[in-house]
């Protein structure tokens, strides 16, 4: 009999992870215990046959998009927002902010000139939560309906570029707190495979999206979290839509053009706690990029938003 | 040139910056692809769209190595490829052009070449009923050999996630072998 410790101790022995007195009591027990002994040389065996399996080559040349890599792009024309610090966080929470099922984010999704970019209208949320979009069912891990956290869904809002519409701070529209674990947040649902981690050593972004690519007028579940490595406190972020992508120099552009917040929480939920949705537009043509976009977080006293984004192709 | 400088390269737009990327980790990403979907045509897929997706966002990475950042995103891309695809397996020894990729030990007689092979297609066997988070942490480490922190950055979990899944893993893969008389040729006695 194999006892769970013991066998909890196989891999770190493999790959030399036990040294000095604990290696020389598992070898000691090793040479007393047939039976972890035998579990041990089964385990070697089939880890060295596993390495034996060596090196494949790809068998056909990888093919680049066409045009230069897309730059690191700034969100210079979006509308002001609370800066994503621990500050933030702690005023949130004095502020009461408390965590709720369906809490309130924003999806803003950003129009630029040419791109064609539409959203979708806060007003076929209904308040208090309406029915379950369609497809949403689709989504495994995704649940409904929920509510508009406080009753109240954002209104949606359009901010010309140039007159960027400061969201005030605090304002119920994005970020949200979560009362949700930080290891909980990191993971995203299984139903939502496009995903990206994101971590700047202070703050860990999580976006999601239940596939990698879309048709026209599809709509797109969000998961977002921006999670404070220090604190573990939760946030559903602000995050746009962006593009389509338009070469070289579209990267650059794709933050400018109007903004318009909509609403999130249109009822669906994962483990009681928001998703955002958006929809792709209906104009869009196969093979176009978008990018889900999360602003910010910066750490405290940095002037620029660092950016994460997911892309998703138009099918 | 180091990955950090090709990457400030590729911040400014430089395409030509991209390809020694390419060049240099296409392999290591597909042969970790392969153990994964146990499938070349999708492997090869996965690589192809892991750069596609790196091209569009390496640039702005942050935070992470190019190589774990690329092992996370052809991670995701092989998992979307494991759902959205029930294709069957195909002879893993070739791609869909026909061409040899896991090359049998050319010092070996035809019988040591077909134990060789019989026990090679035993563990791809194996590794393909593990549960999908353990059978990559035993690939990235086993077969990529990345280190522990490596795959806490490629995989965004905690060094001790990182370990613990590497252990479960690899005490699975012996398990699934129990009954392969190519690994353990004295299996019945051992068992």
């Amino acid at each position: 009999m194999v006892s769970d410790h013991v066998e909890g101790l196989f891999s770190a022995a493999y790959d030399g992870e036990l040294t000095g007195d604990a290696r020389v009591a598992f070898d000691r027990h090793l040479a007393e215990c047939s039976a972890c002994a035998a579990a041990f040389a089964q385990l070697t065996t089939a880890v060295d046959a596993l390495r034996e399996l060596g090196p494949a080559r790809m068998p056909r040349p990888v093919r680049l998009p066409e045009g230069a890599p897309i730059p690191q792009r700034r969100l210079v024309h979006l509308p002001a927002r609370p800066s994503w610090g621990r500050g933030l966080v702690a005023g949130l929470t004095a502020a009461g902010m408390v965590a709720v099922a369906g809490g309130i984010a924003a999806v803003v999704i950003v129009t630029r000139p040419n791109s064609g970019v539409v959203s979708r209208s806060s007003a076929s949320y209904a308040e208090g939560g309406g029915a379950l979009p369609a497809g949403a069912a689709n989504v495994p891990g995704v649940e409904s309906p929920a509510t508009c956290a406080g009753g109240v869904c954002p209104q949606a809002v359009t901010a010309p570029e140039s007159t960027p519409t400061p969201v005030p701070e605090l304002a119920p529209a994005c970020p949200s707190s979560l009362d949700t674990s930080a290891a909980a947040a990191a993971q995203p649902p299984a139903g939502f495979s496009n995903r990206i981690t994101h971590d700047d050593g202070g703050t860990t972004v999580v976006i999601a999206t239940q596939a990698a690519s879309f048709t026209p007028g599809g709509t797109v579940y969000i998961y977002a979290r921006v999670i404070d490595d220090a604190t573990g406190a939760v946030y559903v972020p602000c995050t746009d839509l962006a593009g389509p992508e338009t070469g070289p120099s579209g990267g650059s552009q794709a933050a400018s053009g109007v903004h318009t917040p909509a609403t999130p929480v249109a009822g669906v939920s994962v483990s009681g706690v928001p998703v955002l949705e958006v929809v792709v537009p209906r104009t869009a043509a196969s093979g176009q990029i978008f990018d889900v976009v999360i602003e910010g977080p910066s750490g405290v006293g940095e002037v620029q938003p660092q950016q994460v984004s997911l892309s998703i192709e138009v099918t | 040139m180091d990955d950090e400088a090709l990457l400030d390269r590729c911040r400014r737009g430089d395409r030509d910056a991209f390809t020694p990327l390419v060049h240099r980790y296409q392999d290591e990403l597909y042969t970790m692809a392969l153990r994964l979907t146990g499938n070349p045509a999708d492997a090869a897929d996965v690589v192809q769209e892991t750069f596609t997706r790196a091209f569009r966002s390496l640039p702005k990475l942050r935070g992470a190595t190019v190589r774990a950042w690329l092992f996370r995103v052809a991670v995701n891309c092989a998992h979307d490829v494991h759902r959205q695809r029930t294709r069957r397996p195909t002879d893993p020894l070739e791609d869909e052009e026909g061409r040899v990729l896991d090359l049998p030990d050319p010092g070996l007689g035809p019988e040591a070449t077909a134990l060789q092979r019989e026990r090679a297609d035993a563990v791809r066997q194996a590794l393909l009923t593990l549960p999908h988070d353990f059978r990559v942490a035993v690939v990235l480490r086993d077969v990529n050999q990345l280190s522990y922190e490596e795959m806490a950055e490629a995989l965004s979990v905690p060094l001790g996630t990182v370990k613990s899944r590497i252990s479960r893993a690899r005490t699975l893969l012996a398990v699934a072998l129990r009954g392969s008389a190519a690994v353990f040729p004295t299996a019945e006695e051992a068992w």
